[in-house]
């Protein structure tokens, strides 16, 4: 198990090595340089003052020379300035980062709370008009945008106290209770479209087990039919669930950029979101090597819950079955 | 209902709703199993053997599975009888793995793939006699021992997929037989085993039967099975049965054609020497009907050798003939009335 976690912990460099590259080109392909926007159409400035922001905004030499001067100063742990404040990119982007990766987990926890009880009820098929509209919710929650399904909670919920963020954000830590009140929306607007998702998922997934032999076989012992569909099937159909689920938790955080803005949360989306609108090129590349590493994370831990749940999935190669 | 008779099945008819039209997989069948017997429920693939079984124990998929019509009258030890058709769900499902209980042809699929064997086996005694956790593990492992597995306080933690084709079916059998069921249900449990292997199951399964004087249901396709494990014997084609003998009296004197087919077509090695040597094997011509939409008639007769005009017409009524054993067939061949 060791083993196998460093392997693919080692994995992690050459791909944010990869996303490095993509990045750092694909930032500067947007029109605009960060210079531009900075000055914006009013200020003036004299040619050698140009001179001067050219070389603080690194304009005055190629591109290539300043992507590895960049990654150098990665590898010792550097991520440096941003262009807009000037404050150290790192600090700024950790503090924001917690906020963010709550309201993922809050939202993938509601997607599981919603989406595999549904799930389960829809397979069951006794009740034939629960079952369509288990799958009209489905369609709906993954057809609507999650920006306009966020607008209309807004909309909705802004007169009621407490719902809706307006700015006045309070950390898990100094109010855990307002804090999730105040996350809950925000989260259900994100996490409903992979709730519709686990719900298919997990349909189809139980149909396709209560079908077998083994069901069959735990019928016969006698057992209740409580038993039979939560410990006999549902631990097997749960697996591709799992898959599905740790896959769709990368795009969460995707999610959550849109969805803090909505809301007016102050996370890293929000802080992507306005290095992007600024052309903050260190911010942005520092975030996107953040979230890459978080998403091959992710990936790491849904292999493990998969092996943890299913005895036949041996994660170390070489190691012999008695 | 004689007064050892532990089981019987009257006019049972279990169908499918398929897209093709119904099937009427099992069409009218009646039997009785004695309490200690051991009955072989012998035919070709599909003609109803596990159905007949399933329905027992009301264990059909439905939809597209409706069992039609018939009783399960089942007595326990008591003297108090039920109709398992007739009673509520619940009522059937307390019997299921304790009264009655099955084992199954492919133990791996049988088995539940993410549960430790030990836990499969612990749950029905946990279940029917109400032990606490520890208490079924340790019963568990006696089974396992008693099943002849080595060094089972290990192997109790093990999964099904660490086990082989034999020990994982050894393991269906302490499952089913760990509650001492009065009835239990083999339904081709040694099809998907190697040779070797399939005669130490079907002497556990003897040993064990014998030993806590539990009838069994064997069913198969394999007439050597039947004939070194059975008591008496129901011999089915296409939803019905057409002979119900002793083993001696089915395999020294076979009266439905179906059933001398189905002798002929074992290979004997010693007739075979001693013959014209290299004789070809006699097979049954044609193949088993398709039961969608069955009309009145002998369901054999297109491939019967010695058919008749009331065959292609009638259904042959079941006639009693004189045997070691309660024995009767539904043949016109045989039949008192009508030829």
């Amino acid at each position: 198990m060791g083993r196998y976690i460093a392997k693919r912990l080692l994995s992690l460099v050459p791909v944010l090595f990869g996303v490095s590259i993509i990045v750092f080109f694909l930032v500067r392909l947007i029109p605009g340089s960060a210079l531009q926007m900075y000055m914006g159409t009013q200020v003036e400035a004299t040619p050698q003052q140009m001179e001067e922001l050219k070389r603080i905004f690194g304009e005055d030499r190629p591109v290539t020379v300043l992507f590895v001067e960049w990654l150098g100063r990665i590898l010792q742990g550097d991520f440096g300035y941003s262009l807009r404040t000037g404050r150290a990119v790192l600090p700024d982007i950790l503090s924001r980062l917690p906020l963010s990766l709550e309201l993922t987990l809050f939202a993938l926890f509601l997607a599981l709370l919603i989406g595999i009880p549904q799930g389960i009820a829809s397979s069951l098929k006794k009740n034939p008009v629960s079952d369509v509209i288990n799958r009209i919710v489905g369609l709906l929650g993954l057809s609507l945008p999650q920006f306009w399904l966020a607008s209309l909670m807004v909309l909705a919920f802004s007169g009621t106290r407490g719902w809706i963020p307006m700015g006045n954000y309070i950390k898990f830590a100094a109010n855990p209770l307002r804090n999730l009140q105040m996350l809950f929306l925000p989260a259900l607007a994100i996490g409903i479209g992979l709730a519709a998702v686990i719900m298919r998922y997990t349909r189809n997934s139980m149909l396709e087990v209560l079908q077998m032999d083994y069901i069959r076989t735990a019928k016969a012992k006698g057992l209740k039919k409580r038993v039979v569909i939560l410990r006999h099937a549902l631990k097997n159909a749960i697996l591709p669930v799992i898959t599905v689920a740790g896959f769709n938790t990368g795009y969460l955080l995707g999610g959550a950029i849109v969805i803090e803005e909505v809301f007016a949360l102050p996370g890293m989306g929000r802080l992507a979101l306005y290095a992007i609108y600024q052309r903050d090129y260190p911010v942005i590349q520092a975030i996107v090597l953040v979230i890459a590493t978080l998403f091959v994370l992710v990936n790491l831990v849904t292999d493990l819950i998969y092996a943890l749940v299913d005895p036949r999935i041996r994660l170390d190669e070489g190691k012999k079955q008695s | 209902m004689s007064a050892e008779s532990i089981l019987r099945v009257e006019g049972l008819r279990t169908e499918f709703h398929t897209e093709s039209g119904l099937v009427k997989a099992v069409n009218d069948i009646s039997f009785e199993l004695a309490r200690g017997e051991t009955l072989g429920l012998v035919g070709e693939s599909g003609c109803g053997k596990s159905v007949t079984n399933l329905s027992i124990l009301r264990l059909v998929q439905s939809p597209p599975g409706k069992i039609a019509g018939g009783k399960v009258l089942f007595e326990a030890l008591d003297g108090s009888r039920r109709d398992l058709l007739a009673v509520s769900e619940e009522e059937v499902r307390v019997l299921r793995g304790k009264n009655i209980s099955m084992i199954f042809q492919d133990p791996l699929t049988s088995l539940n793939p993410v549960l430790r064997v030990g836990v499969q086996i612990a749950e029905a005694i946990q279940l029917h006699h109400g032990l606490r956790k520890r208490e079924a593990r340790a019963k568990s492992i006696e089974m396992m021992r008693l099943i002849g597995m080595p060094d089972p306080e290990r192997r109790v933690d093990d999964y099904p997929h660490q086990f082989s084709g034999g020990m994982r079916q050894r393991v269906m059998i302490a499952m089913a037989l760990s509650c001492k069921p009065d009835i239990l249900i083999a339904d081709e449990p040694t099809t998907a085993l190697d040779v070797t292997i399939q005669a130490q199951i079907l002497d556990l399964i003897k040993s064990l039967s014998a030993r806590d004087a539990t009838a069994v249901i064997m069913i198969t396709h394999d007439l050597g099975v039947v004939a070194g494990m059975c008591d008496s014997i129901c011999v089915m084609y296409a939803g019905r049965i057409v002979e119900k003998a002793t083993v001696d009296d089915l395999f020294h004197d076979p009266l439905h054609p179906y059933t001398k087919g189905l002798l002929a077509s074992i290979p004997r090695v010693d007739a075979a020497a001693s013959a014209e040597g290299s004789q070809r094997l006699y097979s049954i011509p044609g193949a088993p009907p398709s039961l969608v939409g069955m009309s009145d008639c002998c369901p054999f007769h297109p491939r019967c050798e010695s058919a008749m005009g009331i065959c292609r017409s009638r259904l042959p009524p079941e006639t009693v003939h004189a045997g070691k054993g309660p024995r009767s067939v539904s043949c016109w061949l045989h039949a008192k009335e009508g030829r």
